[in-house]
C-alpha cells in the first residue's frame, strides 16, 4: 500500500516536472515570459543589483579616499609648494613688470631732452654715513662721463661724480658738496642751491627784491651745462631774510624722494649757448 | 692671519656695506661695518696685517663714496693699525672694554671726518654731533653684541683662538 502510494507520487512528480517543462520551454512561453514569476524576480534582481552596486560605490569610494589619505600629506605639501613658489613667480613678474614701466616711462622722459640720455639702475649707497650718494650700474664703458646730470621725472637727482668702467658714483643733490644754479619759477630769481645734509637743500644769493613765497617752485636755469632747462628742484618751505643782506637764503624741500631712487636717467653734458648736447 | 681670507673679507665687507646696512639704519644712520672689519683683523693679525686692510679697506670706501679719495683711506689705515697694536693684549679683554675702544676710534674717525668736510666747504661742525657721535655709539654698540655672540658661541675655545693668532 505505501510502496504503490510512493509510486504513484514520484509518477506524478514525473508528469508535473515533465509538463513544467514543457510549458518552460513551448515557443509560446519563451516569446511571452511568465510575468508572475518573473517580474518579481526582476525586481528582487534590480535590488540586489542596486543594493550590491551601492556597496561597492561605496567601497570604492572609501578604500580611493583611504588611499587618498595616504598621499594626501605628500599632496598638500606639494601643493602648497606649489602655490608658494607661483606667488613668488607672480610677485617677481609684477616686480619686473612695474620696473619695466618705470624704465619705460624714464626713458620716454628722457627723449624729451635728448635721444642720448640712458637710464641706470641704483646699485647701492654711500658706503660712509658722511656723503650722500648713490652707485649706478652705467659707467666709462657705457659713455657716462663726471659731472653729467642724473635726474627723475620727480626732478634732479645729482651729478656724476666719479666714473668707473662698469658704474658710476652720483653725488646727491643733497649733499653738502652739491651745488645746482637754479631759479625761482615764478619770478625767474637767479640763485645757487646746495645741499646741507639731511633731507633739505638751501637755496643762496636771491636778491632781496625778488618776491618769493613759501611753496614757490625752483627749477633748473641750464647755465652750468649738467642739466637741461626747468627740471624741477624743489619747492621753498622758508625763507630767511637777513637785516642789511645783499641776498636772501631761501630753504627748499627737494622734488625727489632721494631715500627710494631705483631708476634714473643720466643726461648727456649739453652746450650751454647752444642748449645741444656737447 | 691668512692673507687670501683678508683680501676677500676686505673686499666683501664694502659691497655689504653700500647694500645691506640700510636695512639695518637707525635715524639714518649706520654703523661703519667695513672699519669693525678693520679693528678685528687688526686684533687678529697685528699691525702689519691691520694696516693693509685698512688701506685696502679705505680706498675701496671712498672709492665708491661721493667724498674725496683719502680721507677714509687714512681713517681706516689708522683704525687696522690701532687694532693690531692692541691686539694680543686686549683680545681676550671683554665686549664692554672692545666697544669703549672702538667708540674713541670711531669718534676719533668722525672728527676726521668733519675736519676734511669743514677744509672743503667751510661749514659741517654740525655733523659732529650729528653723525659722528651717533655713528661711534652704533658701531660701537654692535661690536659689543658681536663679541657677546661669539663668545658665548665660542665659549672656552676663545683660549684655542690665543694659541693660534700666537702661531
Amino acid at each position: 500500500m505505501r510502496w504503490s502510494w510512493l509510486t504513484r507520487t514520484r509518477g506524478l512528480a514525473v508528469l508535473a516536472g515533465v509538463a513544467f517543462l514543457l510549458i518552460l520551454f513551448s515557443p509560446q512561453i519563451q516569446r511571452r515570459p511568465l510575468m508572475i514569476i518573473e517580474q518579481p524576480l526582476l525586481l528582487i534582481e534590480s535590488w540586489l543589483q542596486r543594493a550590491i552596486g551601492g556597496i561597492r560605490t561605496a567601497a570604492s569610494d572609501w578604500t580611493d579616499r583611504y588611499v587618498d589619505l595616504w598621499n594626501l600629506g605628500d599632496e598638500n605639501r606639494r601643493l602648497r609648494d606649489q602655490v608658494a613658489r607661483l606667488e613668488q613667480e607672480v610677485a617677481h613678474l609684477q616686480e619686473q613688470l612695474g620696473a619695466a614701466g618705470r624704465r619705460d616711462d624714464l626713458d620716454a622722459f628722457g627723449k624729451t631732452f635728448t635721444d642720448l640720455a640712458m637710464v641706470a639702475d641704483v646699485i647701492g649707497r654711500d658706503p660712509t654715513n658722511w656723503y650722500q650718494s648713490v652707485v649706478i650700474n652705467r659707467g666709462q664703458r657705457d659713455g657716462v662721463k663726471m659731472d653729467m646730470g642724473v635726474a627723475v621725472q620727480d626732478g634732479v637727482v645729482g651729478r656724476v661724480v666719479k666714473v668707473m668702467p662698469k658704474t658710476a658714483v652720483v653725488l646727491l643733490v643733497s649733499d653738502r658738496n652739491s651745488v645746482v644754479p637754479g631759479l625761482i619759477q615764478r619770478g625767474r630769481d637767479e640763485g645757487l642751491i646746495e645741499g646741507v645734509g639731511g633731507k633739505r637743500l638751501r637755496m643762496k644769493y636771491v636778491s632781496t627784491l625778488a618776491s618769493v613765497q613759501v611753496g614757490d617752485l625752483v627749477i633748473t636755469s641750464g647755465l652750468a651745462g649738467t642739466f637741461p632747462k626747468e627740471l624741477r628742484i624743489g619747492t621753498v618751505s622758508a625763507i630767511e631774510r637777513m637785516p642789511d643782506a645783499i641776498s636772501q637764503e631761501l630753504m627748499l624741500t627737494p622734488a625727489v624722494d632721494l631715500d627710494r631712487l631705483e631708476e634714473v636717467l643720466v643726461l648727456p653734458l649739453m652746450d650751454v649757448e647752444t642748449e645741444t648736447v656737447r | 692671519m691668512n692673507a687670501l681670507t683678508v683680501i676677500v673679507l676686505c673686499l666683501l665687507i664694502v659691497p655689504l656695506q653700500m647694500q645691506v646696512t640700510g636695512l639695518i639704519a637707525v635715524a639714518g644712520i649706520r654703523p661703519d661695518l667695513p672699519g669693525v672689519v678693520v679693528y678685528g683683523i687688526g686684533l687678529l693679525g697685528g699691525p702689519w696685517t691691520g694696516g693693509a686692510a685698512g688701506l685696502l679697506v679705505g680706498l675701496l670706501v671712498d672709492r665708491f663714496s661721493g667724498g674725496l679719495v683719502g680721507p677714509q683711506l687714512i681713517a681706516k689705515l689708522c683704525i687696522g693699525l690701532v687694532g693690531g697694536v692692541l691686539g694680543r693684549r686686549l683680545l681676550l679683554a671683554n665686549a664692554t672694554t672692545h666697544g669703549a675702544i672702538c667708540f674713541a676710534l670711531f669718534l676719533l674717525q668722525g672728527v676726521w671726518m668733519t675736519i676734511t668736510i669743514w677744509w672743503r666747504t667751510g661749514e659741517g661742525w654740525r655733523e659732529l654731533y650729528l653723525t659722528a657721535v651717533p655713528e661711534a655709539c652704533y658701531t660701537a654698540v654692535i661690536v659689543m653684541i658681536g663679541l657677546w655672540v661669539l663668545r658665548r658661541r665660542m665659549g672656552e675655545r676663545t683660549e684655542r683662538l690665543t694659541l693660534l693668532v700666537d702661531r
